[in-house]
């Protein structure tokens, strides 16, 4: 009996200190993973918006301005309005509205051509200066399309990004697990039906079928055969 | 020249040749059969069992200590690695530069089922107790219920150094054959509903969070457990190897060639402590029956804090995962992956099951801390 009671403690010992041991852990494991969350993740992650929204719209004046410019160069090729003297200089000024923004341009007259001296946004109270867009009477024509070609780019780009948005029905296969692409039995464009195998994904020494969540017709193919995937990376856009 | 022939004769290892050694030799040669044509963890049997070979082809002395006139044979001091209780926690640094703890440290809840599943441990100590093994012998034995090869020849090592080989033996074998064990087992205790619970995406690890894990383990099983923290701290110092980055050369070196060394040694020095007394006995015969309750109870506890943590999530967690909680990393967690993927074609659980197998290598070797201390 005495053995028993003995044999009981030891058991009843090891066991709490198993769990204590590892109770400890995955509490201060998840109160770590929230600090993450709360603090450190989240910080990093609104900078990075924060600074990705600048830059955008920093783009975008850049193109604005462009087109501002170019806009204004054909304008006065076709009028070539009187200009003023102004402290010794011949100086034009014009105001263009874009998207309820106003743009406050000076052009200069120099010999044999115009020179756009500053576009200056005026609806903002602090007018931020854009640097001088000078210009030879030459040269203006290969700017004038350039800049042309360039709204044009952003004006398709646009309408890319909204064709891809309008197309609801799609659904991304992801990878859910790292490891690597062993064999893809589907192609582009390829029809399939539900649970029909698409991929072996190869990890920790084992394949796994990756099958098809609904019938569809496979839009893209996102990985190459041999190539290692990240968990939550894309491997199929199905239709 | 009669007498000389009769003398070298007697000295060769016929004469020497008992039944013991010839039974060792067959059951080395069907060990090396199982390694060599069926694959089973051939990197472990195939050295232990050429281990046991040699130590029983009689006469030769490779196992034998110093003596006046002779050196010791070559066997013996490979063993002193395993007396000193060296090669396993070398093991561990090995396993730790090759193990990515980040599913656990993306679900610290996972970290229970490495918990419960150590319960078979315990469960089986009782039970060893009760058919009459003494308390150290019983702490050896039950620790084949952690599924963990280095650290069941740690403490056998170090607890009741006479009962290595069959311990040993007996964890290799559960452990290479977890995917036949386990898989009734789970299918028995849950239903096909609760296999294909889908677990989703995990959230990404920090760098800083791997970094922080290692030691933050170290210091907690240390401070609690001391006698834990040799397989511990070699198992979380190859993790910091890994994740640092700056030490690359040494966490390859420790996860590839210094890892196969001291396989081979440990291994080699394993299989050569078998002798034909320890193996024909009615006690390795329960040896080899206690293993596997421990190892069966082990996976029914998993799965029953898997099942508790399922109802308190509303069906977040899938209960198998829980079984991978005994440590045999990573077939208990492929073991999952195979039967959740069975029931849904669209689950995969090998990544969530990591957390708790990587648990379950840190709970055994915690346990194995706690009996060392308890009985030692």
């Amino acid at each position: 009996m005495n053995v028993l009671g003995e044999t009981l403690e030891i058991t009843v010992i090891g066991l709490s200190v198993v769990f204590l041991v590892l109770l400890l852990l995955t509490i201060i494991l998840k109160l770590q993973g929230w600090l993450m969350e709360k603090f450190f993740l989240k910080s990093k992650k609104e900078a990075k918006k924060q600074v990705e929204k600048e830059g955008n719209i920093a783009k975008t004046e850049k193109k604005k301005r462009a087109v501002i410019a170019a806009a204004i160069d054909s304008y006065l090729k076709d009028h070539p309005a009187g200009f003023t003297t102004q402290e010794g200089r011949n100086m034009q000024k014009y105001k263009i509205k874009i998207d309820d923004e106003i743009y406050e341009v000076e052009v200069e007259l120099v010999d044999e051509g115009n020179n756009i001296k500053s576009i200056n946004k005026s609806n903002n109270q602090s007018k931020s200066k854009f640097s001088t867009i000078s210009k030879d009477s030459n040269s203006t024509t290969d700017k004038q399309s350039a800049a042309k070609k360039r709204a044009a780019q952003i004006k398709s780009k646009e309408k890319s990004r909204t064709s891809s948005v309008s197309e609801d029905d799609e659904l991304e296969i992801k990878a859910p697990m790292p490891g690597q692409i062993l064999m893809l039995a589907v192609t582009e464009g390829e029809e399939v039906q539900e649970g029909q195998h698409l991929a072996v994904l190869e990890a920790m020494k084992m394949e796994n079928d990756i099958t098809a969540p609904k019938d569809g017709v496979i839009k893209e193919v996102c990985v190459k055969e041999g190539k290692e995937v990240n968990s939550g990376d894309n491997l199929f856009i199905l239709n | 020249m009669t007498d000389k022939i009769i003398l070298f004769l007697q000295g060769s290892g016929f004469a020497q040749l008992s039944w013991g050694h010839i039974g060792m030799i067959i059951i080395s040669a069907i060990l090396m059969y199982l390694a060599i044509f069926k694959e089973y963890e051939p990197l472990l049997l195939l050295p232990i069992s050429f281990g046991i070979f040699l130590s029983n082809i009689p006469g030769t002395g490779l196992m034998s200590g110093p003596t006046a006139k002779t050196v010791g044979g070559l066997l013996h001091y490979l063993y002193e690695g395993v007396r000193l209780g060296i090669y396993p926690p070398l093991i561990f640094l090995g396993i730790g530069a090759m193990t990515d703890f980040g599913p656990l440290i993306a679900q610290p809840k996972t970290m229970l089922l490495g918990a419960a599943a150590q319960l078979g441990i315990f469960t089986t100590f009782f039970g060893s107790r009760l058919l009459g093994f003494n308390p150290a012998e019983a702490g050896s034995i039950a620790i084949i219920g952690g599924a963990d090869g280095p650290t069941s020849i740690y403490l056998t090592s170090l607890l009741s150094p006479h009962l290595l080989g069959p311990i040993a033996i007996a964890a290799y074998i559960y452990i290479a054959l977890v995917p036949l064990i386990q898989p009734p087992i789970i299918k028995f205790f849950t239903t096909k509903e609760e296999r294909s619970i889908e677990m989703g995406q995990m959230r990404r690890v920090k760098k800083i969070e791997k970094l922080i894990f290692p030691i933050l383990v170290s210091l907690i099983v240390g401070l609690i457990v001391p006698q834990a923290l040799t397989l511990v701290g070699m198992l979380m110092l190859g993790n910091i190897l890994k994740e640092s980055g700056v030490a690359k050369r040494l966490s390859d070196t420790a996860s590839t060639a210094m890892i196969n060394i001291v396989t081979i040694l440990l291994m080699l020095s394993v299989g050569a402590s078998l002798k034909a007394e320890q193996f024909f006995t009615i006690q390795f015969i329960s040896i080899i029956g206690l293993g596997l309750s421990a190892f069966a109870l082990s996976t029914f506890s998993g799965l029953m804090m898997g099942k508790l943590m399922y109802y308190l999530t509303n069906g977040k967690i899938n209960p198998i995962i829980g079984a991978a909680g005994v440590s045999a990393v990573p077939e208990a967690a492929r073991c999952s992956q195979k039967l959740g993927n069975e029931a849904n074609p669209g689950n995969f659980l090998l990544m969530h099951a990591m957390g708790p197998n990587v648990a379950g290598v840190i709970g055994s070797a915690v346990a194995a801390g706690v009996l060392l201390s308890v009985l030692g």
